[in-house]
């Protein structure tokens, strides 16, 4: 019966066709364990698109409100409560599996031919991932929340040229306003998950057209000229099926991340808000989630005269 | 293409329209199909472009504001006043407003610092008995006429446009100082 439904639909639509040589293209059997962060950073993503909807339903993104209904979420509503807390540790995760895959890919040397196009739309992926972390933050619209907006600015400023009109675009206006949140609302909530999935497409269509790479072997640099041949051949003697041989890993690793994540979120519980968002309070420290604190310390601890180029130059290096 | 002629016309058609008037035929509509998607992309882009880019252009309108009388301020004291922005909207809330250094330094003479650290915008705080701004963020310290004392600012505290008016002294609303400069008022 269910066969007969399966035919059914595969005679009509060809899905199967199109999805079997991907579950069934071989990799190679040295894959291991340290080849699961990219997956698991895709894991994190749709988890975080499915809570982020969830929330969506519940928080108004209005400059005036928008911190009443946060309290709100937090305060009045278990269920709520426990989906901010689990979209605020998916996002951590998210942050943590995409470095943890960079930094695999780094030290195995994978973004080297023929994968260097992967390693740059990666660099993008992991800016937008940051990008939607930083966004993020801003919604909850207290008041680090806010003067984050105002340090955002301040940073983008230091642009040459069009520093201004990017400080400007940050903070929609000349100053914090009303139009300033639901900018942030739709960067976070279109823009950037938007852009994300559209680089993705071409990320997963590259290790699905170029392999995934084979763990680096010392004295063995890889050569454009040779590569794509040897590649071939060792796949072919002694390659295993994506599906289920390497699959079952990611499966097993995303599903510990999310057991994690609802773990933190039962236990930890989500982000504590601090005061209600007012400019004219200054008896505030803003200070960025951890995944940027680093950075933000780093700027104090430089002199004035790097800025400009830590703040603009650094990303280029990862790029 | 390389590959052998396969349209109808080549194969039957009538003998004007060769392989070669096909090619120049697909060239043209290939062409036309382009510029009609940019024309219609342009024609719905532009106002989304607008509604994105708007805010980087607008300006707002520089209002004096009161913010106390004359009489309200010590000689020699510096204290915190806010006041509402040019173009406030009413779903703002409390984001649109603003608040500034106010510094009395003599009968009718005021200085008005804008409270942003000239290094990364942080809220910088008076401390009355230090005599000092001083910014929680990376340790920037300004001394009370604004000049940096120490940490990373690279400039004074930017300063806002003052006046007494009627007894009442005025600040003139002005944009979000960046790189620590307040961008030319109008």
């Amino acid at each position: 019966m269910f066969r007969q439904i399966g035919n059914w639909i595969e005679e009509r639509t060809g899905l199967g066709e199109l999805i079997s040589p991907v579950m069934s293209h071989l990799v190679p059997r040295r894959s291991s364990w340290m080849y699961v962060f990219g997956s698991a950073t895709l894991f994190a993503f749709i988890l975080q698109i499915v809570t982020g909807i969830g929330l969506s339903f519940v928080y108004v993104p209005s400059s005036s409100q928008a911190y009443e209904s946060l309290k709100f979420i937090t305060e009045n509503s278990a269920l709520d409560h426990f989906l901010r807390s689990v979209h605020y540790f998916g996002a951590s995760a998210m942050i943590l599996m995409v470095g943890l895959h960079m930094l695999r890919t780094f030290l195995f040397a994978s973004y080297k031919y023929p994968r260097e196009a992967s390693w740059m739309s990666g660099t993008v992926l992991l800016f937008l991932t940051l990008a939607m972390g930083f966004t993020g933050q801003i919604l909850r619209w207290d008041q680090t929340a806010i003067w984050s907006v105002v340090v955002g600015a301040q940073q983008a400023g230091y642009v040459p040229l069009i520093g201004p009109a990017l400080a400007r675009f940050m903070l929609a206006g000349e100053s914090l306003g009303g139009q300033t949140l639901s900018q942030f609302f739709a960067l976070h909530v279109f823009v950037f998950p938007v852009l994300i999935g559209a680089l993705l497409g071409p990320h997963l269509w590259m290790v699905i057209r170029n392999g995934i790479s084979e763990p680096p072997k010392r004295g063995k640099p890889v050569d454009p000229k040779t590569y794509n041949q040897e590649y071939h051949e060792l796949l072919e003697k002694d390659g295993v099926p994506f599906w289920p041989d390497a699959a079952w890993r990611d499966v097993a690793f995303a599903v510990a991340m999310i057991v994690a994540i609802v773990g933190l979120a039962i236990v930890l519980g989500p982000p504590h808000l601090v005061d209600a968002p007012n400019p004219t309070n200054l008896v505030t420290s803003p200070k960025p989630d951890w995944y940027l604190l680093w950075y933000f310390g780093v700027l104090a601890l430089i002199p004035h005269a790097w800025t400009p180029y830590i703040i603009i130059g650094g990303p280029g290096v990862v790029f | 293409m390389t590959d052998k002629p396969t349209s109808p016309t080549a194969e039957g058609g009538s003998p004007q329209h060769g392989p070669e008037g096909d090619q120049g035929r697909r060239k043209f509509l290939a062409r036309l199909s382009v510029a009609l998607g940019t024309f219609a992309g342009l024609l719905v882009g532009i106002p989304v472009l607008g509604a994105v880019l708007k805010p980087m252009v607008a300006q707002e309108p520089r209002v004096w504001r009161n913010v106390g009388a004359v009489d309200d301020f010590k000689v020699g004291t510096t204290v915190a006043v806010s006041y509402e922005n040019g173009a406030t909207k009413s779903w703002a809330g409390v984001t649109g407003k603003t608040a500034a250094y106010l510094r009395r330094d003599g009968e009718s003479a005021f200085t008005c610092f804008t409270v942003n650290c000239s290094h990364l915008g942080c809220p910088v705080r008076w401390e009355q008995t230090a005599d000092l701004f001083m910014c929680p963020c990376h340790g920037g310290v300004y001394y009370a006429n604004g000049d940096v004392a120490a940490g990373p600012p690279p400039r004074p505290l930017a300063r806002y446009p003052v006046r007494v008016r009627g007894g009442n002294v005025e600040i003139q609303t002005t944009p979000l100082p960046i790189d620590g400069r307040v961008p030319r008022s109008s």
